[in-house]
């Protein structure tokens, strides 16, 4: 998926400059300069997912994702993926052209054009991560599953040595999303996570069909 | 024997239900299998079940084809099979509509969504995805299907795509059809409307909606698109909202139930109306008794030029008039666009597209003609950039077109063509582009031999090409005429004819759009000519308009609702202010706020342009002070610093925020910069040396660049040695530069343990440099755990502790 359409929050933009509701006095120059920053954060951001369901197993503490050879041990996700029999696994990114921004601006000695940014950046990146959720989501109502909330590596015991296997598993390179040998995603501002998808009665179905092919590619 | 078309304009149709479900009663599909396979093994059961529906009442049927499209069969390795699969679905149906003497059955080839999805949601492009349509759906109709059904759709560009492949093929119906989440939008945002208006300009013969949800859900949808469309409408809902009893999924609503809603539909207007999940025979028998004898019901659909896109609709209309296309988004005379074009980057595009729509333009105009590069190469990520950030729709600005169509594939929604003329290869290639991509288009009033130069001969031939247009399909209300603004700098009477013609063309119905600045091009003054200018158009009957959205007056001008003197003699005193020498604005003197701030001692100043983060200003400062007198270091260390300082504490008790405090930071190196010139070396009191570095396989020092610009402005000497520096480099700088201290940075858990080497290290050689460690993950505990002298939270803590620690050493 490329060009998926985010809204970059503004209110946590702010909080995760240290801005306090009740504290901070900020007045209307520094406001419309974060809110110059924020509309230069939508010019530059590229917001691309991958994702994908799988069919998972859960034992002594490893998930394992359908027939891909990638399985994570970690007792916090097997806790955390209780009950669900399926999974999504998903890398989104908002792309290197802000990030390559950030650090020209840290060039030219504008590091307060560059925080704010790189704070952007951020909330960007977290905001098409709940994008993705909600796609994973919907799509996964319409087959009949609710689905639990994210997990990601760093979480818990999940080591985030585990970042390029979930990468690669997922193709994501297709995005242009790598980790570095220190297991730093590069584009820096990247997402991955896990959510499990439970069998739920209340919830629409797909037609049949869909149920089928699912079924077909297990 | 009739058309199914001819029919639905006096019948209400009756389809049938679902064929899943019901093929999962039957036993016959067993888990995991393909259910389209059994068109082949076992066709009997298909047969069986469209048997059942026609004996239910049903009218139409739809054949056992839904996922049968090569690359949904790929998931059962069937996808060599899929022309057959294909072909006897439509011959197994049309076999059982056959038996059926009593009454004319029709045949629709049902037709789903592709197991993969089209760019920019998935990889599939979209020629890719009218090929896999077009494959499957020559298959129906050889098979002999009397109208395919498009059904479930999510995606509105894959939808699009399906309807394209089913136009190319030809010679039946089409019948398109979404799915909406609780009635209200598709799962990637579309709405009703949104969808109506783009599958009615592609020419969809019935529009409708089916799935997702109960048929009380979708009486919402089914108003929203009845507005958008003059087509026939359909609507086949699931029996209720599923629910699972006893570990089964069960549909709610009794066969009773849904006829009722059934009643509702027809009083709506809609044409066609069956089930989807979960409705059997029992449903479609109900809804045939409670509609018997009845009629659609009459609906109003008002015709009016409407535009889309994947989530929106513009309509011109009283309360929306005029239309503004934004017209930025052009590299004609903008080196930095034409550079980004040339490199394939889309930053200023997606910028320009923010903005435009900010200001409130309703479409977003798209131009990517730079010479030397390939037009239809560039146009298409262009578009893609510009839907990724606005949901104004798009006009595809081109003359080339194979640019055109390349663009057209990629909207998401249906597009204004800009432009087509008179010239006869123009209308040859163009105007098809816009019949089978379903755009509106702009006609420009000239053709080979140029503009016309009365208004008379420019509405003549844009009624030329307007009859082309219709008799290829096109519709009225899908055509915009631009009558060609010309500069009254070259040519004064030309405004006139423009004028006139716009009057022209609104009489006989047609809308028009003007390229407004084009009127002051080359005098003084051009705002104010293009507002006056605009506003005359305006008062002429002008609908839409090519403008810069940023002017501010323009949309003061659009927003009047003045009448003004639709004469001759408006347009003689427009051309009389416009051409007249200008007045040269009145030159103010300094702003209130600014004798204010003269008013201020400089010293005050300063200290507040370090509070308030004024870099722009403070070296204007820092030369006053210095003429007054004051001595260099005196501003440094008497206000600069002591400034910085409240800003510091202003920040512990959360009054600042980050910004704030940087914003005063760089004030103050700004300052600094000033200043360096003036004192003499040594004169400047040694505060402490810092090296400071982001640690090896770590990339991430923005942190680290605000502790050093903080830390800077105190007066302390940094050597920022960059990111991803290893523990042998930072010591050796250390060394060579005689710090005092080492800082040391690191934002990942994965990369944090080199701070702990660094420190190993210094141990290990006997160095005793104080450190000093921070970053996201860093922890206090953590700086204790591998011996590191102190360590920061944020970039102010960084000040109070380098200062501690430098007493340490002294």
């Amino acid at each position: 998926m490329k060009n998926i359409p985010i809204k970059i929050p503004s209110d946590l933009v702010l909080s995760r400059l240290k801005f306090a509701k009740y504290k901070t006095r900020a007045d209307k120059k520094i406001l419309s300069f974060i809110a110059g920053i924020i509309d230069e954060g939508y010019s530059l951001i590229e917001p691309k997912a991958v994702f994908a369901v799988f069919d998972i197993s859960v034992r002594c503490g490893t998930v394992r994702f359908g027939s891909s050879k990638f399985a994570v041990k970690s007792a916090s996700l097997s806790k955390h993926l209780k009950g669900a029999s399926k999974a999504a696994l998903f890398a989104c990114t908002i792309g290197g052209e802000l990030v390559d921004r950030v650090n020209a601006y840290v060039k030219k000695g504008e590091i307060a054009s560059a925080t704010v940014l790189d704070a952007v950046g951020s909330e960007a990146a977290e905001a098409l991560a709940d994008r993705i959720d909600d796609i994973v989501a919907k799509n996964a109502r319409a087959e009949g599953f609710s689905t639990v909330t994210r997990f990601s590596p760093g979480y818990g015991d999940w080591t985030v040595f585990d970042q390029g296997k979930l990468l690669n598993a997922l193709k994501a390179s297709k995005i242009g999303i790598k980790a570095t040998k220190s297991y730093i995603m590069v584009p820096e501002k990247s997402v991955t996570a896990c959510i499990g998808l439970v069998k739920s009665g209340s919830k629409p179905v797909r037609k049949v069909y869909e149920g089928n092919i699912s079924k077909a590619k297990k | 024997m009739k058309g199914i078309l001819a029919r639905l304009k006096n019948e209400i149709l009756i389809y049938d239900g679902a064929l899943g479900t019901v093929l999962q009663e039957t036993g016959a599909l067993k888990a995991g299998a393909c259910p389209e396979e059994l068109n082949i093994s076992n066709p009997k059961v298909i047969k069986k079940i469209h048997r059942d529906y026609i004996n239910a009442g049903a009218d139409i049927i739809e054949t056992n084809s839904f996922g049968a499209s090569k690359i949904k069969l790929a998931a059962y390795g069937l996808e060599k099979d899929a022309d057959r699969i294909n072909y006897e679905a439509a011959r197994i149906a049309r076999s059982a509509a056959s038996g059926c003497v009593s009454r004319k059955i029709y045949v629709a080839g049902s037709v789903g969504p592709l197991d993969r999805q089209v760019t920019p949601l998935g990889d599939l492009s979209f020629d890719e995805a009218v090929k896999a349509f077009e494959d499957q759906i020559r298959k129906l109709k050889e098979g002999g299907c009397d109208l395919i059904i498009l059904e479930t759709f999510a995606d509105i560009k894959e939808l699009k795509a399906a309807v394209i492949a089913a136009k190319e093929i030809g010679g039946i119906p089409v019948q398109a059809q979404m799915t909406f989440e609780g009635g209200e939008r598709s799962t990637y945002g579309t709405t009703p409307a949104a969808f109506a208006v783009l599958m009615n300009s592609l020419g969809a013969e019935i529009i409708g909606t089916n799935c997702s949800t109960g048929p009380k859900e979708l009486i919402r949808a089914v108003k929203e698109i009845s507005a958008s469309t003059d087509g026939f409408i359909s609507c086949q809902p699931n029996a209720g909202l599923p629910e699972l009893r006893n570990g089964k999924t069960c549909f709610p609503e009794t066969p009773k139930a849904f006829a009722k809603y059934a009643v509702t539909f027809a009083g709506l207007g809609v044409n066609v109306i069956g089930g989807c999940c979960g409705t059997t025979p029992e449903h479609i028998k109900e809804i045939r008794s409670a509609l018997s004898g009845n009629k659609p019901a009459k609906r109003r659909y008002i015709p009016a030029f409407r535009l889309s896109s994947r989530t929106k609709v513009v309509e011109l209309g009283a309360k929306t008039r005029p239309l503004i296309i934004g017209e930025r988004i052009n590299p004609t005379g903008k080196k930095d666009l034409q550079e980004e074009i040339k490199q394939g980057k889309n930053i200023i595009i997606r910028r320009e597209a923010i903005e435009q729509t900010r200001k409130g333009a309703d479409i977003l105009d798209v131009n990517v003609g730079v010479p030397g590069t390939r037009e239809q190469d560039t146009i298409g990520p262009a578009v893609e950039a510009v839907q990724g950030v606005s949901e104004a729709p798009i006009s595809i600005d081109s003359a080339n077109p194979f640019a055109v169509e390349a663009a057209l594939k990629e909207v998401a929604g249906k597009p204004l063509i800009n432009s087509v003329n008179g010239e006869k290869d123009k209308i040859d290639s163009i105007l098809p582009l816009a019949k089978k991509y379903g755009a509106a288009v702009l006609v420009l009033a000239l053709d080979n031999r140029g503009i016309p130069k009365d208004a008379k001969a420019r509405i003549k031939i844009a009624e030329g090409v307007i009859r082309k247009a219709i008799a290829l399909g096109i519709r009225k209300e899908d055509i915009i005429v631009d009558p060609l603004t010309l500069a009254i700098s070259a040519k004064p009477d030309q405004a006139g004819e423009t004028l006139k013609a716009i009057k022209g063309l609104k009489k006989k119905g047609f809308p028009s759009s003007l390229g407004v600045s084009n009127v002051s091009f080359g005098l003084p003054n051009r705002r104010k000519i293009n507002a006056d200018f605009f506003g005359l158009a305006l008062a002429f009957g002008l609908d839409l308009a090519i403008i810069n959205p940023s002017d501010d007056n323009m949309f003061w001008v659009a927003k009047q609702k003045k009448k003004r003197a639709v004469t001759d003699a408006g347009i003689k005193k427009f051309l009389g202010d416009a051409l007249s020498p200008a007045a040269e604005a009145s030159k103010k003197g300094l702003s209130a706020s600014c004798e204010g701030a003269a008013a201020k001692d400089v010293r005050t100043r300063l200290k507040e342009a370090v509070l308030y983060g004024d870099k722009d200003n403070i070296s204007g400062y820092v030369e006053e002070a210095l003429a007054q007198g004051i001595a260099p270091l005196e501003i440094n260390s008497k206000i600069l610093i002591p400034a910085l300082e409240i800003v510091g504490r202003k920040f512990g008790k959360r009054e600042y925020f980050l910004p704030q405090v940087i914003l005063s930071a760089e004030s103050v190196q700004r300052a600094f910069g000033r200043l360096k010139k003036e004192i003499k070396p040594g004169e400047q009191e040694d505060k402490g040396t810092i090296v400071i570095a982001t640690v090896e396989g770590d990339i991430h020092d923005i942190g680290k660049n605000i502790v050093i610009s903080v830390l800077e402005n105190h007066g302390y000497k940094i050597y920022d040695l960059g990111r991803g520096v290893t523990a042998d480099v930072i010591i050796k700088e250390a060394v060579r530069k005689k710090a005092d201290i080492i800082g040391l940075s690191a934002l990942m858990t994965t990369t944090m343990i080199q701070m702990e080497r660094v420190i190993k290290e210094l141990k290990k050689k006997g160095l005793n440099f104080k450190t000093i460690v921070g970053g996201a993950v860093v922890t206090e505990a953590f700086a204790k755990e591998i011996g590191a002298s102190a360590y920061a939270r944020d970039a102010i803590e960084a000040v109070n502790i380098v200062k501690s620690l430098m007493k340490e050493r002294s």
